[in-house]
């Protein structure tokens, strides 16, 4: 596993690995021994197929920012936009009591 | 203060790692994980945390305070706790954060915050951000004819000033209208709500752009171009940004032109 992902660090910083025409791909995999399964999917550029043997979870959250403030939650109501728009300089820092 | 308990002092940096495995971490980025006692990661991939793991022994994941259902204020609340323990146990902690640690992440700005609030030195690094990539790929130049960013639900539920004749760029569409923040990920439902918002300023036709950039260097970029009024029916991930190309023409302020063209005409330095 942690030559796959030594072999993933040099294609992201190769750019004849990672734009060039395949052949020193093809030469870059060899060297690896890598074959099977792994070696049809990076050729086809296949993330999924890669992630799919070597994680587990594959799929993971992306999401780092919420809409609006937490004073806003759970219930969203118009009559709480004023209090917030009004913090629009700074609309998302919780308040201490919200970082528990 | 002694020597001994400056060297024990806590400090917090925040980085990002880029978009694409191997191709856009920066030096210092690299500097500031190889020198941390600890290292939290904020990243997209499960193999770019597995890259970070091979570059640090003690590289803990945020992915666990993330659960379907659960609010994302608790999620991002409980982020900043836990870095900020470490920091108060007066470690050397290293945020890593895919992207730009700064663009649409609530975490690694409110961690540094509440650190230096506490007396705590902090600092964030630039990372190259979705949004850096989006421009590469899509050839645009956000000053050629300006451009406006909003988080999709922000987008929707606020009434914003749109300009149709500059980009429009919305990010987090895949959870658009999620007012629970708890959600995976929202549906056509949805998406018809923010295509009705669009529809205010742009025609049905007007092409838009789902944009994505690769996290392993093996793939390439995915483009899908649709018609606004397609687009809810088209599935936008929640690694995925909106991109919606000016609509109308730039359109000249004369009482502008005629002020500068009277100091150009006065010779005003
Ligand atoms: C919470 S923001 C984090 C952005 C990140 N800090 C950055 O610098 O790009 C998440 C949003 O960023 C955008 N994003 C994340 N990954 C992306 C990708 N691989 N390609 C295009 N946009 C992406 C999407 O709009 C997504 O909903």
């Amino acid at each position: 596993m942690s030559q796959m992902i030594e072999f993933l660090t040099r294609v992201g910083a190769d750019s004849s690995l990672r734009f060039g025409s395949g052949e020193s791909l093809c030469a870059a995999m060899d060297a690896m021994g890598l074959d099977g399964e792994m070696r049809s999917c990076v050729s086809a550029g296949d993330a999924e197929g890669v992630r799919a043997q070597i994680v587990q979870q594959s799929a993971y959250f992306v999401a780092l920012m919420p809409p609006f403030s937490a004073a806003l939650m759970p219930a969203f109501s118009v009559a709480l936009m004023a209090p917030i728009s009004a913090s629009l300089v700074a609309p998302f820092r919780a308040a201490p009591s919200d970082v528990s | 203060m002694s020597a001994s308990a400056i060297a024990t002092r806590g400090r917090l940096v925040c980085v990002g790692v880029g978009m694409t495995l191997g191709s856009h971490i920066t030096p210092i980025a690299q500097s500031e994980i190889d020198h941390a006692d600890v290292v939290f990661a904020g990243v997209s991939d499960a193999i770019v945390e597995l890259w970070l793991r091979e570059m640090h022994p003690d590289v803990r994941s945020l992915q666990p305070y993330y659960a379907a259902g659960k609010s994302r204020h608790d999620t991002y609340g409980e982020m900043v706790e836990a870095i900020l323990v470490e920091v108060r146990a007066g470690k050397r902690v290293c945020g890593v954060f895919y992207g730009h640690p700064g663009i649409f992440a609530l975490a690694p700005h409110q961690s540094i915050e509440l650190a230096r609030a506490e007396g705590y030195e902090a600092r964030m690094e630039p990372g190259v951000s979705s949004e850096d990539c989006l421009y590469a790929d899509l050839g645009i130049d956000p000053g050629t004819f300006g451009c406006q960013h909003f988080e999709a639900t922000q987008f929707i539920v606020y009434k914003r000033v749109v300009d149709p004749s500059a980009w429009l760029f919305l990010w987090q569409v895949g959870l658009v209208g999620d007012l629970t923040l708890g959600k995976l990920g929202t549906g056509p439902a949805y998406r018809q709500v923010l295509v009705d918002v669009l529809m205010r300023h742009y025609p049905g036709d007007h092409e838009v752009i789902v944009y994505k950039v690769p996290t392993l260097p093996i793939e390439r970029p995915s483009i899908r171009r649709v018609r606004l009024d397609q687009l809810v029916d088209t599935v936008v991930s929640t690694s995925e940004t909106v991109a919606i190309p000016p609509a109308k023409a730039l359109v000249l302020d004369p009482t502008v032109r005629e002020r500068l063209d009277a100091l150009r005409h006065a010779d005003v330095a």
